[in-house]
């Protein structure tokens, strides 16, 4: 009976398809990065070995370098703390069955999802929008509310970038309410029925029941949103161009600087290659103390 | 007294709820309006309300300078594949990673699941370069390859959860029946996994609908852009028509948007479908 | 699990060392240059059996003015080589993003259109052709009028592209409306102008449209500063025969510190773009803007005698006149260039030559401005009096910088962008912006 998980021509033909086009299209490029990291390369041709010069200069002299790791981890904190913890919450509440109308508020909550990067920065812009013969949506809601808080959301690396941050992960809750609300819907009644029995409260029986067995959604979901965050590249580029000055720079948007605008693909491919280690000593973490089960990732 | 409260208590989760469903759908309803307006409307005069004159010259505009019908078709070309190809590839994958028994098989999980971690514009000129080598740059071919690619290690995670959450008993009593890998593959495990591939379906489509990066890197030939690249056109050196922007923006949105409107019917279905199974 | 990922991590690691030392140093792009020599002799004999060539084209082709100059180059060009057919591809704006992805995997188009930092790139790695010979047998070396002939040779004394556009400045452009409406007198010197800027502010009206979202036109305020005093601007910087530290450089710094101060630029400064501060001046929110004059003659037909066209109302009262003629802008370096490993690299260079010329004399017939040739068409258009005043004026420039996008030294030219972004915020002091273009410039030298 065993045999068939053991099929070994099966086990060919279930993974070969994926580890071909992986490997080809996705891991051959990545070892040219890391190989190229180590020359100097205009992108056309690969010119001189020259060791571990590049990430020599990115480690002690690249001052955007700095500002983009702060970035880095700026960025995905709030990511995380506004996608997991608002869309635990939302999902929470949607698939209580005393809330009507749950798919309708769920698919008007992925609406951003839907829409391009692209859009979605272009309003946003509009809608920040401070100046005097523009005033945008949000100053004016605080004009009307009587708070002197015009200022432009932009103009400081800071707020600029949690602003960012907040976009990308006002775009991405439709995402996040939908795979936790799945996960919670998966939940047999029954682990609820016994405690209500017990006289737990529905508040209780989450904190106590839900959240726990989420964990596996969690842990994927803090995966994808942080790496997320890391790489973060389209709204740098549509809103700040990394800007004001490099305040806003990121790893990715860095890369891409010094790739296609200073023409230093070596020195990208240092920047591509530190992004990566980061991301997985991020992963690394997370599967560190995240993980309650014996989850392998 | 109790029910007073349980009252208040549910409307005031309405109106929260109803709040954030304004800060979620405005953006459409902007665009909308945006769509029908001139540059200076949008930017000076009425950035915000509805349109003073409703200009649906914009649409025209989008329709027949923006070659919509072409873009559309390959953009519904490529989504198609990919869709496809990666639930597909990642089904099976995930399915043999997660329940079948053999050596390597962690290693190899992990292997792929690095991909997940790897910016696309880092492999953006080898992959051109890729793309040459296997003669595919004047094909749609040359989309959906780096696409699937992409997708495949995001998709094969979630599968991988999922599929662990899946009592062995399924197919150990279908095992027993004599019924072999791929029947217990097909007939059980695909039924199954109804509901999480809808949804990757879901995540697929808009990675493949809104992607940007690589088509425009990879494909050279104007027949063959897509929806995002063809809205490029609409940008000059320094200048730009942002109402028919937006009515292009506008075209090209909605079909994300209803499909997405009729698949979350099938993902409830599904859900349901799905949770009934485990219970 | 944890030693599952460090195998992973690890393996990674040992095949990339394997990879490495398998793959060494061979690049792709060489024996994509070598297809392109062989098949170099097949396509010269083409051309001379006059047979049907299709070549692909690069150019700017998305908004009107662009497809109607174009347009009617390629309709010109039909009748000097008749058995070509172009296929466009418009070029997108991506800070050559997709060129620099063409030529790295050897997929050039025939023909492309290259602005002075993308040739210094590709040249350096040998990707263009010379297009010394063709020139000269096009009679484009006779012909170019004498003040533009440095515009056709790139820093090794070749010519690798043609220009098709005449050499422009920045300029300041005032909205005569506004200045009355509010009893403000255009200003004339950088006192005056400070002084229109506080105005401004007080009645709530914007004083300059800056679309600094686009950080190069961050870096031209700067270099109009800067070229009151020292006419070679940020050339100066590029060419590193000038220091952002030195006095005239940290003065215009110094200047445009003030300026902020006093509120000359909006708070969204950093997120407009043209097309929101053109709105600005055309619907008379906002008093001054600066532009390109090739969008000079376009602004005129939209304003009539509204618009005013300023010299740098920025030098020091007494030396107006003086500073007057240090143009900020110049020659556009770059124009239709040809890969080298093109399959018709012949036909295209021929064409690609004709083109730049054939655009040169379309733009000038439909948009006015003056041609770089010196037989130049008659514009077509009837030139309204500022545009008219302004082709006069050419012949007083007296120095020209250069543009922001026909710098040499890349890596500085971004430094000096993020920087000069970062100045406009007022948040960093003349002497720290300075430090930091210097550093670049030390490092890049």
């Amino acid at each position: 009976m065993k045999n068939i998980f053991k099929n070994k021509i099966a086990i060919f033909v279930f993974i070969f398809p994926t580890l071909l086009i992986y490997t080809v299209v996705v891991f051959y490029p990545i070892v040219q990065t890391l190989v190229k990291s180590l020359y100097n390369w205009d992108g056309i041709n690969l010119g001189k070995f020259v060791g571990l010069k590049h990430y020599i200069k990115l480690f002690t002299r690249d001052s955007t370098f700095r500002v983009s790791i702060i970035n880095g981890i700026i960025y995905p904190t709030i990511t995380v703390l506004y996608q997991i913890g608002l869309g635990t919450v939302i999902a929470l509440v949607l698939s209580s069955k005393k809330i009507k109308g749950s798919r309708i508020f769920r698919s008007i909550y992925f609406i951003p999802s839907t829409l391009s990067t692209v859009i979605v920065c272009k309003l946003w812009l509009a809608m920040l929008a401070s100046d005097q013969s523009n005033v945008g949506l949000i100053n004016r809601i605080f004009g009307l509310l009587g708070i002197n808080y015009s200022q432009n959301w932009l103009s400081s690396g800071l707020s600029a970038i949690i602003v960012m941050a907040f976009l990308t992960a006002w775009q991405g809750i439709g995402n996040t309410i939908l795979l936790i609300y799945t996960a919670i819907k998966s939940i047999p009644q029954a682990y609820y029925e016994a405690a209500m029995l017990d006289g737990a409260t529905s508040f209780k029986a989450h904190i106590h029941i839900t959240i726990p067995l989420l964990s596996e959604t969690y842990k994927l979901l803090l995966i994808l949103i942080i790496s997320g965050g890391l790489r973060a590249f389209d709204h740098m580029y549509i809103m700040t161009g990394g800007g004001p000055g490099n305040a806003t720079s990121t790893l990715t948007y860095m890369m891409y600087k010094s790739a296609y605008m200073n023409g230093n693909f070596g020195y990208a491919c240092a920047i591509a290659v530190t992004l990566v280690l980061e991301c997985l000593l991020c992963t690394l973490i997370i599967n560190r103390f995240v993980a309650r089960e014996r989850i392998n990732f | 007294m109790k029910k007073i409260f349980n009252i208040i208590k549910t409307s005031i989760i309405y109106i929260l709820l109803i709040l954030y469903s304004i800060f979620a759908a405005y953006p459409l309803a902007w665009m909308a309006f945006n769509s029908l307006k001139n540059n200076e409307e949008i930017f000076s005069t009425n950035p915000f309300g509805f349109p003073k004159v409703l200009r649906f010259g914009n649409y025209v505009k989008a329709w027949l300078e923006y070659d919509v019908v072409r873009y559309f078709t390959n953009s519904i070309i490529v989504a198609a594949f990919v869709i496809f190809f990666t639930i597909f590839f990642a089904m099976m994958f995930a399915y043999a990673i997660s329940r079948m028994d053999f050596r390597g098989s962690k290693f190899i999980k992990n292997y792929v699941s690095l991909g997940m971690f790897i910016p696309v514009q880092i492999v953006l000129i080898p992959l051109v370069i890729l793309v040459r080598d296997l003669h595919a740059g004047d094909t749609l071919i040359s989309l959906i390859l780096p696409y699937v690619a992409f997708e495949l290690p995001f998709i094969i995670t979630i599968f991988y959860g999922y599929l662990r959450s899946i009592p062995f008993e399924m197919e150990e009593s279908a095992a027993i029946d004599g019924a072999s890998v791929y029947t217990t593959f097909f007939k059980i495990i695909v039924p199954l996994m109804k509901p999480v591939i809808v949804t990757c379906g879901l995540f697929v489509l808009l990675f493949s609908w809104n992607e940007f990066i690589i088509a425009l890197v990879v494909i050279g030939k104007q027949s063959l852009n897509t929806l995002p690249i063809g809205l490029v056109k609409f940008q000059g050196q320094f200048s730009t028509d942002w109402g028919a922007m937006a009515a292009s923006l506008m075209i090209s949105s909605l079909p994300t948007l209803i499909l997405y409107v009729i698949f979350s019917k099938e993902i409830e279905k599904a859900v349901s479908y799905g949770a009934g199974i485990k219970g | 699990m944890k030693r599952g990922f460090l195998k992973t991590v690890l393996m990674v690691t040992l095949s990339t060392v394997f990879l490495a030392s398998c793959s060494g140093g061979a690049s792709k792009s060489d024996d994509s240059k070598a297809n392109g020599e062989s098949k170099q002799s097949e396509s010269s004999k083409e051309a001379d059996n006059g047979e049907n060539v299709t070549l692909k084209l690069y150019a700017n082709y998305s908004d009107d003015q662009e497809k109607d100059t174009l347009d009617r180059a390629i309709e010109e060009m039909k009748k000097e080589m008749p058995n070509v057919t172009v296929e466009i591809e418009p070029a997108s704006q991506d800070d050559g993003q997709k060129l620099k992805t063409y030529a790295a995997s050897g997929n050039l188009p025939d023909i492309f259109k290259s602005d002075g930092v993308d040739i210094e790139i590709l040249n350096k790695s040998g990707t263009l052709l010379q297009l010394d010979e063709y020139a000269k047998e096009a009679g484009i070396i006779d012909d170019i009028a004498d003040a533009y002939k440095d515009a056709l040779y790139m820093s090794d004394g070749h010519i690798y592209a043609v220009p098709w556009q005449s050499p422009w400045v920045n300029s300041f452009y005032a909205n005569k409306k506004v200045f009355e409406e509010n009893g403000v007198k255009i200003p004339q010197n950088y006192d005056e102008f400070l002084t229109a800027v506080k105005t401004f502010n007080e009645k709530g009206v914007l004083p300059y449209a800056l679309f600094g979202k686009e950080k190069q036109w961050c870096l031209h305020l700067y270099d109009i500063m800067v070229t009151r005093k020292a006419p070679d601007g940020i050339k100066g910087l590029d060419e590193n025969t000038a220091k952002a530290g030195d006095v005239d450089y940290l003065e215009a710094a110094n200047k445009l510190i003030e300026l902020v101060n006093a509120g000359m630029l909006s708070k969204d400064v950093f997120n407009t773009t043209y097309d929101q501060a053109k709105a600005l001046f055309t619907s008379d929110k906002c008093a001054m803007f600066m532009t390109g004059t090739w969008a000079l003659n376009g602004l005129e037909q939209e304003m009539g005698d509204n618009l005013v066209l300023m010299y740098y109302p920025l030098a020091d009262a007494g030396s107006e006149e003086e500073a007057k003629w240090n143009m900020s802008g110049g020659y556009s370096q770059g124009g239709f260039s040809v890969p080298e490993y093109s399959k018709n690299k012949e036909i295209a260079a021929k064409y690609a030559v004709l083109l730049s010329r054939k655009v040169n004399d379309a733009f000038v017939a439909l948009e006015g401005g003056t041609s770089i040739y010196k037989d130049s068409p008659k514009s077509e258009k009837k030139l309204g009096p500022v545009m008219s005043q302004y082709i006069e004026d050419t012949k007083n420039f007296k120095s020209m910088s250069k543009f922001d996008w026909n710098l040499s030294n890349q890596e500085l030219k971004t430094v000096m962008e993020d920087k000069a972004q970062e100045l406009l915020t007022g948040t960093i002091t003349a002497e720290d912006f300075a430090k930091e273009i210097d550093a670049a410039i030390e490092e890049t030298n």
